[in-house]
């Protein structure tokens, strides 16, 4: 690496960004940093230097030493010996700092670090201290307005007062990068570290965040950005740098130079022309039939997936994109209608869908898809113990023998079998839940997010198995957030939008800008409108005089063009909203 | 890549090629040599050649096998003519085979995560029922052990109501209960003792060998039983996958509820077991006489947790009853505070057993002191001493150079080359 700081291109970015000054020191630079535990070297010589006005990405996939870098940086382990780290040009020692440095240094990390059981007002002021009257008391309304003043910067209102565990993903995100940035003295140099900071937002609160951090940045700051989401950090960043098993392959790269697929070579370490295989369907018989199911978001349902076909499922939060896999088999709960595996009735618990032949791989992979505590040979066979077992004893050494054959084919790594699932990483977890559930068999595979929080290489091998199971014939229900995904993915993609069917695209309509378009509810010719829905047939029984009649609810039901959050509700209030939108239209 | 075979049939992987290194991928290479260049420089430290996998033999893992010989040392020189006995350390097992009954028993609902406190109140519910139905009102033998048993069932069904339909937490649902049985177990017995057991109930506790209640022969099958049960069918795996995490196993399939009730229903009918062993060992019934089990139990179940695997087990826990009963019996022989020595005994047990498990959690994330880093671990020590971790093939002085940490070494191979 040069010895001299970095010089960059002026007035040549067409996205208009802030060339940064080139005359100042790095705000933030790192010479040398290493980190070792015991049989593994988490980080390996790393170097990289954020200039003061920069927008630095850091990439790589899960265990490239990413989240070791920022656990150095803020100081919660201690680096090898021989670490050579620089703060606005003087050498410093991250592992004592001294507090007015470790204050310039802010870093949200992917978990947040906000208490749950307290409120926002008070989740602000964890760091701070409060601003307190004459006796101490705190001036809560004062604290209260402030709050609110912060949120609103992202265009959010939620309730200051209301503990920080009722809110919404995207309002934790938003508390927690807010605390992370007030008061935040902008004429000296400091960092603001972000790590996965857009993993639970939607695209408006995305931009709202990137604005912010724009603007933290043109004021002189350093801002080390970190991400998955590759054309997030296109978007935003000016330069990045790519760690690839602790080792910086690319330091300070100039984004403008980069393109998504350059960028992917890099965090890889080989071309990826087939990280989305070529999609080739023939379509066989339903295998998966819902009809008029709802739930807590979703009001009547019809879909059918069809054999060996890929169905996406898009749609905003709250359009009950991410309840549709979980009601689907049993996990949350689902009223009236019905959900057909092969023309066979399923209950909606999930052992009856799992008798039938459905597999869920869940959203909240830590509290839903696996036992953290547990071992991976106890991990993979749990769903289907029975061909293991003789009599009554359980074969432990048939099942070791599969969990670890299992492991070897989903490319689980490290592929040891004792090892506690906490210790893998995010997409090792998601092939080890996958590979759980590929092992049941399953006719009907149910996908939810499944490639949230993963890195680069391991989406490719879930993409290739999901792929393959559908090659063999098995239905595929996959419900995402991520555009891309399910443009490259899926056959077909079903748009939900408050709680059901909106639009399918297929073949040539199936454009990631079309589906995103569609996924807002704002194509023009149809806007207002839900299209291609079936009309909504309720069976009233009356009791005097004892007749049974269905009404049908037409559904050319204008809409407000911003879908309203939908809160949770039972299966009577989701009945009586149908009613109530058929009796205004009447009126 | 991988040649390996499955039988479609049976799901069995009949070949499966081994580890070896030129078979790894590229990214195996890659950060195999890195870990092998780290070893050479610190082949010092690696005792990876021991023959013997040490980590067992820790304190960790069998600390109560130690503390056992330890009181052995003790009692030995203290009180040997009476340690020395057979009839000292099998009074210890006949009298405490009523507790590792009720110890096991709490084990199931430990495992699938649900606290059981009424076990004492079901203990003593039961064994006054026993008494009752034989001495007031004149039941045959079966008819009352039935009466009592049935107790048990009710008891279990009732917290598993409360537990799995009303969803109340266990801690509070069970709690509650075991005052309720007391409130029964009073009114039965008017809270007066109750005495004069036919001679064939109480020969149920009588010795059959060696100088052994039945009771222990009872204990032992049990626990025999349920080790099975927990460590080798597929019921065992659904109970540790309900306690680890509910809802991500009821996700895959396993029936969480009726684990939880199912285990609920496993300890009041091990306990109300206990109860009826309780009375016909003792010959009289109190109100209380369940009370002083309740601790001990926790203290057995959750020491044995942190021995032999890090989850609640049947041997751990048998072990920790009788370790523990064994250091108590030696002091009582040795005239310590006979009467309050056993409770300070198992209360420090649980504070000692929940203590250390949290204290090991912290010790993983927190600072490496020296006596917590691996070289100055037993097998370091020892290694030291029968050369395992020396380099192979290497003269004094090879090793010595090897020995001396040569700095440069450190700090160039986290060097890029250009």
């Amino acid at each position: 690496m040069d010895s001299t700081h970095g010089l960059i291109a002026e007035g040549s970015d067409p996205r208009g960004r802030v060339a940064p000054v080139i005359d100042r020191p790095p705000v933030l630079e790192v010479v040398s940093l290493s980190k070792t535990y015991p049989g593994q070297v988490a980080l390996d010589g790393a170097a990289l230097r954020v200039m003061p006005g920069e927008v630095h990405a850091l990439v790589g996939q899960n265990g490239s030493g990413k989240s070791t870098l920022i656990k150095l940086l803020g100081g919660y382990v201690k680096a090898d010996h021989g670490d050579d780290v620089r703060f606005g040009g003087e050498r410093i020692d991250l592992w004592a700092l001294d507090r007015d440095i470790r204050s310039r240094i802010r870093i949200v990390h992917q978990d947040l670090g906000l208490v749950p059981t307290l409120s926002t007002v008070e989740n602000l002021g964890l760091g701070r201290g409060f601003q307190s009257g004459p006796i101490g008391n705190i001036r809560w309304r004062e604290e209260v307005r402030r709050a609110q003043e912060l949120l609103l910067a992202f265009g959010l209102a939620p309730d200051v007062r209301q503990p920080v565990g009722t809110l919404s993903a995207a309002e934790r995100a938003a508390v927690a990068i807010m605390r992370a940035l007030q008061d935040w003295d902008s004429s000296r140099p400091g960092l603001l570290v972000l790590d996965e900071p857009t993993a639970s937002l939607n695209r408006g609160e995305v931009d709202a965040l990137f604005r912010e951090v724009r603007r933290v940045a043109a004021e002189g700051a350093g801002v080390l950005f970190v991400s998955h989401m590759i054309d997030e950090v296109l978007e935003l960043a000016d330069r990045v740098t790519v760690l690839r098993d602790g080792q910086v392959v690319a330091s300070g790269e100039p984004a403008a130079e980069l393109d998504e697929r350059r960028l992917v070579e890099l965090i890889v370490g080989r071309p990826v022309a087939d990280l989305y295989p070529e999609v080739d369907a023939a379509v066989g018989r339903p295998v998966l039939e819902l009809s008029m199911v709802f739930g807590i978001a979703l009001r009547g349902v019809n879909l059918k997936v069809h054999e060996g076909e890929i169905v996406g499922v898009a749609g905003l939060v709250g359009s009950g994109r991410e309840e549709i896999a979980g009601a689907v088999f049993g996990a949350t709960p689902r009223f009236m209608g019905k959900v057909l595996v092969d023309k066979r009735k399923v209950f909606a618990t999930p052992r009856d869908s799992i008798r039938a032949g459905m597999a869920l791989v869940p959203a909240d992979r830590k509290a839903l898809g696996l036992d953290t505590q547990e071992r991976l040979h106890q991990h993979i066979p749990l769903p289907r113990l029975g061909p293991l077992q003789r009599g009554l004893r359980l074969r432990h050494r048939a099942a070791r023998r599969e969990s670890a054959a299992w492991a070897e084919r989903l490319e689980v790594q490290p592929p040891l079998i004792e090892r506690r699932m906490e210790k893998f990483s995010g997409g090792n977890q998601q092939k080890a839940v996958l590979a759980r559930w590929l092992r049941t068999e399953p006719r009907v595979l149910l996908l939810d997010e499944p490639t949230q929080g993963v890195d680069v290489g391991a989406k490719a091998t879930i993409y290739g198995h999901v792929r393959d199971a559908a090659e063999r014939g098995v239905a595929v229900l996959v419900a995402s957030s991520d555009a891309e995904e399910l443009v490259h993915l899926c056959d077909r993609v079903l748009v939900f939008r408050s709680g059901s069917v909106a639009a399918e695209l297929r073949g040539s309509s199936l454009t990631e800008e079309r589906l995103i378009a569609e996924t807002l509810g704002a194509t023009s010719h149809r806007r207002n409108m839900r299209i291609g829905r079936e009309p909504i047939r309720v069976k009233v029984v009356r009791e005097n005089p004892p007749v049974e009649e269905v009404v049908e609810i037409p559904v050319e039901v204008a809409e407000p063009m911003v879908e309203p959050e939908v809160r949770p509700q039972g299966m009577l209030s989701s009945v009586v909203a149908a009613v109530r939108d058929w009796w205004r239209r009447l009126k | 890549m991988t040649q390996m075979r499955i039988d479609d049939r049976t799901g069995e992987v009949t070949h499966r090629p081994t580890l070896k290194k030129n078979k790894l991928t590229r990214r195996h290479r890659v950060v195999n040599e890195r870990i092998e260049r780290r070893k050479r420089i610190d082949s010092r430290f690696d005792t990876r050649r021991s023959p013997i996998k040490w980590k067992s033999f820790h304190p960790r893992n069998i600390g109560v096998v130690y503390l056992y010989a330890l009181i052995w040392l003790v009692f030995m020189t203290w009180v040997p003519d009476t340690w020395f006995t057979w009839l000292t350390h099998r009074s210890v097992l006949n009298q405490n085979a009523i507790l590792v009954v009720v110890a096991v028993g709490l084990l199931v609902p430990l495992s699938a995560g649900v606290f059981d406190l009424s076990i004492a109140g079901t203990i003593s519910a039961s064994a006054v029922m026993v008494s009752w139905g034989l001495v007031e009102v004149g039941w045959s033998m079966p008819v009352a052990i039935g009466a009592a048993l049935l107790v048990g069932a009710i008891v279990g069904n009732l917290n598993g109501f409360l537990v799995v339909k009303i969803k109340i937490d266990s801690f509070i649902a069970t709690l509650g209960m075991s005052s309720v049985l007391t409130a029964f177990a009073v009114w039965r017995s008017n809270n007066r003792s109750i005495l004069g057991f036919p001679d064939g109930f109480k020969g149920l506790a009588n010795q059959f060998a060696w100088g052994l209640n039945k009771t222990v022969l009872v204990a032992a099958v049990l626990a025999f039983g349920l080790w099975f049960v927990l460590e080798h069918t597929a019921l065992g795996r659904y109970l540790f996958a309900t306690g680890g995490a509910r809802e991500a196993a009821r996700l895959a399939g396993v029936q969480t509820d009726r684990y939880l009730w199912g285990s609920l229903v496993t300890s009041a009918m091990f306990s109300s077991l206990a109860g009826v062993m309780l009375a016909a060992q003792f010959g009289s019934t109190q109100a209380q006489s369940g009370a002083p089990y309740l601790l001990p139990a926790f203290a057995a179940a959750f020491l044995g947790s942190t021995q032999f695997k890090r989850r609640f087990n049947v041997w751990g826990a048998v072990l920790a009853v009788f370790v523990l009963q064994s250091g108590v019996k030696g002091l009582q022989l040795a005239g310590v505070g006979t009467t309050w020595i056993e409770s300070l005994f198992f209360g420090v047990a649980l504070i000692v057993a929940v203590g250390f498990s949290s204290f090991r959690k912290r010790v993983h994330g927190g600072q490496r002191r020296w006596w917590r880093r691996e070289e100055s671990g037993p097998e370091y020590f020892l290694g030291r001493l029968l050369g395992w971790g020396r380099v192979r093939g290497g003269t004094s002085e090879d090793n010595a150079k090897q020995w001396w940490f040569d700095p440069s070494d450190a700090e160039g191979h986290h060097i890029k080359p250009e």
